[in-house]
């Protein structure tokens, strides 16, 4: 005889324990890696907060700044940003038209977003890099945000089974021992983790604040380097702990091969 | 013996010296800028072709309209040969920079034709059709499996004996692996989502057991 109390205790328990599996990241999502051809000189871009490998969205306000670097030269382009839905959630896109040979880094800082299941703020901050017309000097420069991946792979053109080696910058000195979270876009859920350990990956950042992952498939894989802002937010008169995230996402691919 | 090192040494220049050359790709890129085409020679950004050699053709007869050398930061500039504007013609654009550095981009005609001064009117760029792959949105947003087999069994007609059997079944299934999670959960305490989602799926559950139930009782059974 099952009792309905046993049966809400089993049911709650899993809706609790679901949340924690799940790792955010910020996104931003281009329809290109790279653009080779001035007929589809315009990318598409996707800003979101979502869980990536599990296709679970989360509502993100209005970034506080989003642009991209090119050569040095920053560009705002928080005026673009229109509403979108990513995951179905609240999220933004933009466009971007490449009129020169160039090496674009899109940048996005959110807004913190407050997460209760575990009483902090978030704040991913967030890049990708796209290059133009065989422009591929300066792929490395930082943007400038407080915590950042300076990549040390060129982050396009990589072919799967390439190591990613970034090295993790938090104010603009490298920082050790940090854990770095990989994890696949795995649109229209494509692949199905085999368990938990295998929806986030971890790897950590050494002595000089460098991380390697090597790319098992296609698509493309968020890096996220975790450390604590040395601020809190306040939130009802409570002091709230800030997560900060430095997230860079690079597509790797696999060769075409010659049609039989 | 001694032919064979000297092959073996003219091997490894020739390949120590192909190897630069393929990684120095050398980038040609033009645009086009009222009546001008612009190009633009460059190994890279702060590495600019001095003085290569340029040659403009039609790019569906090979007819040569003009050729030219780009200048010291790889520039060269000219004015849309009125051959090429008269027969509405692409143009191909190669760039030589020396042994094996050659590389070649095209304009279409509909890009000077649009951005002609004034004897073209209006018809806008139209080389902006990108193909737009925004990510599409994915699956809902619920993991719990748990109420799946209540719910289809709300709708299968089922004596209550089996309707009984099957949550049973299906909650066992669960539990095990939650218990200790549970265990996990309550050291570190549940997070105020999570507290107001599962109460949430309570109020749901307990609606359809007792939606379940009141058919039962309904048909008598
Ligand atoms: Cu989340």
């Amino acid at each position: 005889m099952v009792s309905i109390s046993r049966v809400l205790v089993a049911l709650a328990t899993v809706v609790l324990t679901a949340a924690p599996a799940l790792a955010h990241f910020g996104m931003v999502i281009p329809s290109q890696d790279v653009v080779t051809s001035k007929e589809k000189a315009k990318v598409d871009l996707v800003v979101s907060f979502s869980h990536p490998m599990e296709g679970k969205g989360m509502n993100m306000a209005k970034p506080k700044a989003f642009g991209v670097v090119d050569g040095g030269k920053k560009t705002d382009l928080l005026a673009t940003l229109k509403p979108t839905k990513v995951m179905d959630h609240d999220a933004w896109k933009s466009e971007y038209t490449f009129k020169r040979p160039g090496v674009g880094i899109f940048y996005v800082v959110p807004e913190p977003y407050f997460e209760p299941a575990e009483d902090k703020y978030i704040e991913h901050l967030t890049k990708v890099v796209v290059p133009a017309f065989g422009e591929e000097e300066g792929w490395d420069e930082p943007v400038g945000l407080p915590a950042e991946i300076i990549p040390l792979s060129r982050p396009f053109g990589n072919y799967v089974g390439n190591v990613f080696t970034g090295k993790l910058l938090v104010d603009g000195k490298p920082a050790a021992g940090v854990d770095v979270e990989v994890e696949y876009y795995n649109k229209d859920n494509a692949y199905t983790p085999p368990n938990e350990y295998l929806v986030t990956q971890v790897v950590k950042t050494d002595a000089n604040g460098v991380f390697t992952y090597a790319v098992p498939f296609a698509g493309w894989w968020g890096f996220a380097a975790l450390t604590d802002a040395p601020q809190t937010i306040e939130k009802d008169g409570v002091a709230k702990k800030v997560e900060r995230g430095a997230v860079m996402w690079a597509k790797f691919v696999d060769p075409k091969h010659k049609k039989k | 013996m001694k032919y064979k090192h000297i092959f073996i040494i003219a091997l490894a220049l020739c390949l120590g010296a192909a190897a630069p050359a393929l990684a120095h790709r050398v980038n040609v890129f033009a645009y086009v800028e009222g009546n001008d085409v612009h190009v633009e020679c460059s190994y890279s950004r702060s590495d600019r072709v001095r003085f290569g050699e340029i040659t403009v053709k039609n790019a569906a007869t090979g007819q040569v309209y003009l050729t030219g050398k780009t200048d010291d930061k790889g520039n060269f500039v000219f004015p849309v040969p009125t051959a090429a504007r008269n027969e509405k013609a692409d143009l191909d654009i190669t760039l030589k920079a020396g042994e094996g550095h050659q590389n070649n981009t095209s304009v279409k005609a509909e890009e000077y034709l649009s951005a002609a001064p004034a004897e073209q009117s209006a018809a806008p760029a139209a080389p902006v059709a990108a193909t737009a792959t925004a990510p599409t949105p994915a699956t809902p947003a619920v993991t719990a499996a748990a109420p799946a087999p209540a719910a289809s069994a709300a709708v299968v007609p089922m004596d209550k004996a089996a309707l009984q059997a099957v949550v049973e079944q299906a909650v066992e299934v669960k539990i095990a692996p939650i218990r200790k999670m549970l265990l996990d959960q309550e050291e570190k305490g549940p997070g105020l989502a999570g507290i107001a989602g599962g109460i949430g799926w309570l109020v749901g559950i307990a609606g359809l057991l007792a939606y379940v139930r009141c058919r039962k009782g309904g048909r008598g059974a």
